[in-house]
């Protein structure tokens, strides 16, 4: 039997789609499912300006715009360390869980929401190695000269946890 | 009458095959989400480690202080319900388990977790758990079926329509939102390739210059609103269709090729359109894949 993907494709009749007819019940349940999608797309991107807040949905699907980079913070820290051989390495690399394919995005992001991680992540890894690491923080304002560090932070990791070193610029 | 055509809309039937293509990309890309954290345990919902809430309060504060065995049981079942829903066993328990699941972890800690992707899954894991159709094609579910001489497990229709709709919703208000941040008139594509190494860019993106020349950076920008926006209504017209595909499936490609994202995001958006297709248009595309092959031939 010959199907049509598309409703709104006129090259064919519609009598031709298999479809699985709802109940009332099920197409009440389905509109009020799209409604709430709908009014959970606008309250991110409308509500805001038509009515000055964002609703409360409490819904987890619909508590959260839909853009991760709408917006891109102008100063931006990289947290590397140093290995055996002097080499800098990202900090994701001292932690189990790592974003599987998009580690050092991961770690980068949780370090803005949550800065203290940092000091989990030395304690840990202090506890693995017992011996101080040096952590390195780079700041980059973007819009001043963005192909180099503004100022680079060195933290000394050890059984006293982070401490400050020295600030470059 | 139009809301009759609405609902005869999401009640069509869509091609069961590439619905379990999509299962199976969801489900993996849950697991590879989510994977790291429910194994390590304890350095993500205990109660001495730094937690971010984002969701659930009382799960935040009751979660980490549980049992350690009853964490860990409730992420092995979580496991277990990935795994089940990306062979196809029993999907709609499998779909409230992983719900229940990755909800719960991600309320412990969203630390390393927190993605917008992950408001789609969650979108999306509902209707799992209520319509049917989910197995109906290259699933455990359906294997035991043929072997039991039981009649197939029916095609997914609302099921796949409201995947899709959750998709294409999500693509197109990404759109709006830029257009809210003034997109395209501002920097916003410029000051993401002047981000630094080792922050969201792939090494081999920042190591080229030439992507944060202001005309490249403006016409990506353009391009990115545009293409959101128009998009979804191309997808739903036969002329524009395969074209509108190709479009946005290259500009997913090109979203993972430049940028750091998690593999949950690739799988449901680049997949889950796939869901679109219909038999006339997989019949268009194995004819240009064909005219293809036989032009590289040719040449070669």
């Amino acid at each position: 039997m010959a199907r049509e993907g598309g409703a709104l494709d006129r090259t064919g009749s519609e009598d031709r789609v298999r479809r699985e007819p709802l109940g009332r019940a099920g197409r009440c349940l389905l509109a009020a499912w799209l409604a709430l999608s709908l009014l959970g797309a606008l309250n991110d991107t409308f509500a805001r300006r038509v009515i000055g807040q964002r609703l409360e949905l409490r819904l987890p699907h619909l508590e959260s715009g839909h853009t991760m980079f709408v917006h891109i913070p102008r100063t931006t820290r990289v947290h590397e360390y140093i290995d055996d051989d002097g080499e800098r390495r990202p900090v994701a690399e001292l932690m189990q869980t790592q974003g599987l394919l998009y580690a050092r995005a991961r770690i980068e992001t949780n370090l803005v929401l949550a800065p203290t991680l940092l000091e989990q992540i030395c304690r840990r890894h202090y506890a693995d190695v017992e011996q101080a690491t040096t952590f390195v923080i780079d700041e980059y304002k973007l819009n001043y000269h963005p192909e180099r560090p503004y100022l680079t932070t060195e933290l000394t990791c050890d059984e006293r946890g982070l401490s400050r070193r020295r600030a470059a610029r | 009458m139009a809301h009759d055509r609405l609902f005869r809309l999401f009640e069509s039937e869509r091609d069961a095959r590439l619905f379990a293509v999509f299962r199976m990309a969801f489900y993996l890309g849950l697991l590879l989400h989510f994977g790291p954290t429910l194994v390590f345990l304890d350095e993500n919902c205990a109660p001495d480690v730094v937690r971010l809430q984002r969701w659930s309060a009382l799960l935040y504060e009751r979660m980490a202080g549980a049992p350690p065995l009853a964490l860990r049981l409730a992420s092995l079942a979580t496991l277990a319900a990935l795994v089940a829903g990306l062979v196809g066993f029993r999907p709609r328990v499998s779909a409230i388990v992983a719900l229940l699941g990755t909800y719960s972890f991600a309320s412990c800690n969203a630390l390393p977790v927190f993605t917008l992707a992950l408001a789609n899954a969650w979108a999306i894991l509902p209707v799992l758990c209520v319509c049917r159709g989910a197995a109906a094609a290259w699933s455990v579910d359906a294997w035991l079926r043929r072997r039991a001489a039981l009649p197939p497990l029916p095609a997914p229709t609302v099921l796949a329509n409201l995947v899709l709709w959750q998709l294409l919703l999500a693509f197109t208000f990404a759109g709006a939102e830029k257009l809210m941040w003034g997109w395209p008139f501002n920097d916003e594509m410029g000051m993401l390739f002047k981000t630094p190494r080792g922050w969201i860019l792939r090494d081999w993106a920042w190591s080229w210059p030439w992507l944060q020349h202001p005309l490249v950076t403006a016409a990506l920008s353009w391009l990115t609103v545009a293409i959101e926006l128009t998009v979804a209504p191309a997808l739903f017209f036969r002329r524009t269709r395969l074209f509108a595909l190709f479009v946005y499936e290259a500009m997913f490609l090109g979203i993972v090729a430049l940028i750091e994202v998690p593999p949950l995001f690739f799988a449901m958006f680049a997949v889950g359109v796939l869901l679109v297709l219909d038999e006339a248009d997989r019949d268009r595309l194995v004819g240009l894949a064909r005219r293809l092959r036989r032009a590289v031939r040719r040449a070669g």
